[in-house]
């Protein structure tokens, strides 16, 4: 009954979630317009409020998809959904102000042990990258001396690209996991600029930019662990190959199905460079724990032949991010414990700085503090994660953007043990 | 399951709170000069005359007469004209006159000469439909010679004529057994144009009258010397051309996507209508903006129509910008713009066009892109 059940509520989770995911042209940051969007990585719900310091966490009630080596301790079948909202608020220099919000996909998961403990898959879907944003611009434009008409221009993106995993987690030795994963980047972005006129003899134009991308790179992630009686420590590291995505580009004219495509369209590789966190797990009586991450990814070495906005050596830069955060869980390992001693209390903050920027040699900080709640349920070995998000993004600084957001995540974490031999006839 | 289903409430409170959006400005000073659209002028690279020969078939107007213009040249022209109508008399009623009622509602030349026309019987039936000004009609030899100077002009057949042809003049077949009567221009002065619309042949029998009205028209013309415009300027002229071609350098919008297109051609009024005195030379009000396909076969498509203000002739709008866009697409095609006047308003109507040698005054294509 129960695997039925697990099916059930991962389906429509699923609809659910692509629902949710398919909304098209919600809004968000305008920083999203750069590079490939706006970067996503969430590892599990857990390091999520942890300011997404997971590389060095394992747990039995998550899996951890920033760290392919936590794959092998897994002991039940588990499956994974949130969903995140977010608003936003954005000012310039100019003193303009513009709210946002927007739903999305977190990620969808799914792990399945092998040997519980020793061997485990998992499989994910995921955004990669995302961009939404909308901006709108009033001018005049002379069309003859003494003459002009009036103008409205709507730039907005949308889309972005996807990450598929499928990998393989094993531990070598008590101490020592590893583990792999084939990653499967697709997507296509769309940026539509579309003007009207006041002057009713103008025609509207409905100009979209598309950019279909592809490729495939791995994962490949280690994890340490010095046990003692009361306490555990985790070293761990993670990374990702660089990658080429093929891609192709069309720009075209009209809207839906009565669409102009205009010239040939640009084929071409949009190459991203490798990831690289490393991170530290401290855990206490299984009350307490810290973990810390730090992250790099060199996006100066990437480039492109497609033409995307802010994809240029001066504007990419090298992202660091570092983030740590801590958990504490009143009743430990004791299930019989009252309701609130059960909930896991997260607090957790990050520094990222983004890959591009739309102004030459200016760094884009992030900066965000973190937090949540996780939720046990009636079944053993499932929780429901409430998390949170409040941070700034830029500054007003160089006519740059200063976004202040805040993030509500929702994630259902369930699992089930499977594949049980009967012990009875 | 209360876990599940909480998790979908929350989820799906969240999301309804997140659907709309207003559009916003920040990042206005990230995109600079992206939010530009660009009105770009282009000279014509060519604006000529052409050979004109006109479709002048159904048009709500013959025109008749002779027109020697020290600047639009010599010209003749020659109406026919065919009737229909149902006798209303008893078949043994006598008809005692037939009047040809000619109703003037344009004139071209010098005010106080004269139109002199021969009134000749066509011969054949004729499809008035697309007919060119340079298509010959057979008519019989001339029933009487017609001199006029006034707005209406009643002509009475001949009582040989009328006797004639009284059987087909009363006959139920008279739709398909009359074809109509030729004025051919006999020594005019000037050129006047009968309006179809009140032009009637007029049967009186001895119980009361008959109108036949007109159903078909046509006008011959024949320009027997060249129009001789000042310098600086191109002559147009309906019926007897010569009509305006012109092209403008468009290839580097080919794939562009437009907002708008707007085609500007100057004229001078007062030029064309600087004549001698009683010297009438009426101004074309309305230009069509043709395009002539490559092929030749295919009629020419009207791209859109000017009325004349301030000068000059401005074909803009919607259409215009379609077509325009479709050429740039690759969609359409064409060999040479022209500007013609719509046959609806058949005249010798003239305009003269300032050359491409005053930029400030040559034609000029103005359009607004989406870079």
């Amino acid at each position: 009954m129960r695997k039925h059940s697990l099916f059930i509520i991962g389906f429509v989770a699923l609809i659910f979630a692509h629902s949710v995911y398919g909304q098209g042209r919600d809004n968000g940051s305008f920083y999203s317009r750069y590079g490939v969007g706006e970067l996503s990585s969430f590892a599990s719900s857990q390091a999520q409020a942890l300011g997404g310091a997971g590389v060095a966490l394992f747990s039995y009630d998550y899996m951890n998809f920033s760290n392919p080596g936590a794959w092998s301790r897994q002991t039940l079948v588990r499956i994974s959904v949130g969903v995140r909202f977010d608003q936003l608020r954005a000012s310039d220099a100019a003193g303009r102000n513009g709210q946002f919000t927007r739903g999305n996909l977190n990620a969808l998961q799914v792990g399945v042990p092998l040997v519980a403990g020793k061997l485990g898959v998992a499989l994910s879907y995921q955004p990669y990258s995302r961009i939404h944003y909308k901006v709108t611009s009033n001018g005049t434009l002379e069309t003859r001396p003494s003459e002009s008409t009036s103008y409205r221009t709507n730039h907005e993106g949308a889309g972005g690209l996807h990450l598929a995993r499928i990998g393989l987690g094993v531990r070598l030795l008590p101490q020592l996991s590893i583990g792999g994963s084939a990653d499967f980047l697709f997507g296509i972005t769309e940026e539509v600029r579309r003007t009207t006129f006041d002057d009713t003899e103008l025609l509207q134009t409905n100009l979209t930019s598309s950019t279909r991308m592809a490729g495939i790179t791995a994962s490949i992630g280690a994890s340490f662990t010095i046990a003692r009686e009361n306490l555990e420590w985790v070293l761990a590291a993670s990374g990702s190959l660089p990658v080429t995505l093929d891609g192709t580009q069309t720009l075209a004219l009209g809207e839906s199905l009565n669409l102009d495509t205009l010239g040939t369209a640009v084929n071409g590789t949009v190459k991203i460079p490798y990831r690289l966190a490393g991170g530290v797990s401290f855990r206490y009586q299984s009350r307490w724990l810290l973990s810390m991450e730090f992250r790099h990814e060199p996006w100066s070495d990437a480039s492109t032949t497609i033409p995307f906005a802010g994809f240029e050596s001066e504007h990419l830069r090298n992202r660091t991010r570092f983030s740590a955060g801590a958990e504490f869980l009143p009743a430990g390992t004791a299930l019989q414990a009252r309701y609130l001693s059960r909930i896991a209390y997260r607090l957790g903050l990050y520094r990222d700085n983004l890959y591009v920027s739309p102004v030459a040699d200016r760094d884009i900080i992030v900066t965000a503090v973190t937090g949540g709640l996780g939720l046990p349920t009636m079944f053993l070995g499932s929780r429901l994660d409430i998390s949170f998000e409040i941070g700034t993004r830029g500054s007003t600084d160089y006519n740059l953007i200063r976004d202040q957001f805040i993030g509500v995540s929702v994630t259902i974490n369930i699992g089930e043990r499977w594949f049980v031999k009967r012990r009875l006839g | 399951m209360r876990s599940i289903l909480c998790f979908f409430l929350l989820a799906a409170s969240l999301f309804a709170g997140s659907c709309t959006d207003p559009a916003s400005e920040v990042g206005l000073d990230l995109l600079g000069t992206e939010t530009n659209l660009q009105a770009k002028t282009v000279p014509a690279t060519s604006f000529s005359t052409s050979p004109l020969v006109d479709i002048t078939g159904a048009a709500p107007r013959v025109l008749v007469g002779a027109v020697d213009d020290p600047m639009t040249g010599q010209i003749t022209a020659h109406g026919f004209l065919d009737f229909a109508g149902d006798f209303s008399g008893t078949p043994s009623d006598d008809i005692k006159n037939v009047r040809l009622r000619l109703s003037r509602n344009y004139n071209f030349g010098d005010t106080l000469k004269t139109v002199q026309f021969r009134v000749h019987q066509i011969l054949k039936e004729w499809d008035q439909a697309g007919l060119k000004s340079n298509t010959d009609l057979e008519f019989g030899p001339a029933i009487m010679t017609v001199i006029t100077q006034d707005t209406l002009t009643t002509v009475d057949l001949p009582a040989s004529w009328v006797d004639t042809n009284e059987n087909t003049l009363r006959s139920d077949d008279f739709n398909s057994e009359f074809h109509g009567f030729a004025l051919i221009e006999d020594g005019s002065g000037q050129v006047f144009g009968f309006n179809s619309g009140s032009t009637v042949l007029l049967i009186t029998s001895a119980n009361g009258s008959t109108t036949y009205t007109v159903n078909s028209t046509y006008t011959q013309i024949d320009r027997s010397r060249p129009s001789d415009p000042p310098g600086e300027f191109l002559l147009f002229q309906d019926g007897s051309g010569p009509a305006i071609q012109v092209d403008f350098a468009f290839k580097e919008f080919v794939n562009h996507p437009i907002n708008g297109m707007e085609l500007i051609f100057r004229v001078d009024t007062v030029a064309t209508q600087s004549a001698p005195e009683n010297f009438v030379r009426p101004l074309q009000q309305i230009l069509q903006l043709v395009a002539v396909p490559s092929d030749g076969t295919n009629a020419a498509v009207l791209i859109g129509q000017a009325q004349l203000s301030d000068e000059q002739y401005r074909f803009a709008g919607k259409d215009v910008s379609v077509f325009f866009q479709s050429v740039f697409f690759g969609d359409q095609d064409y060999a040479r713009l022209e500007l013609r006047a719509p046959v609806a308003n058949h005249s010798l109507n003239a305009m003269l066009f300032h050359g491409t040698d005053a930029p400030d005054l040559s034609p000029q294509a103005t359009i607004i892109l989406s870079l």
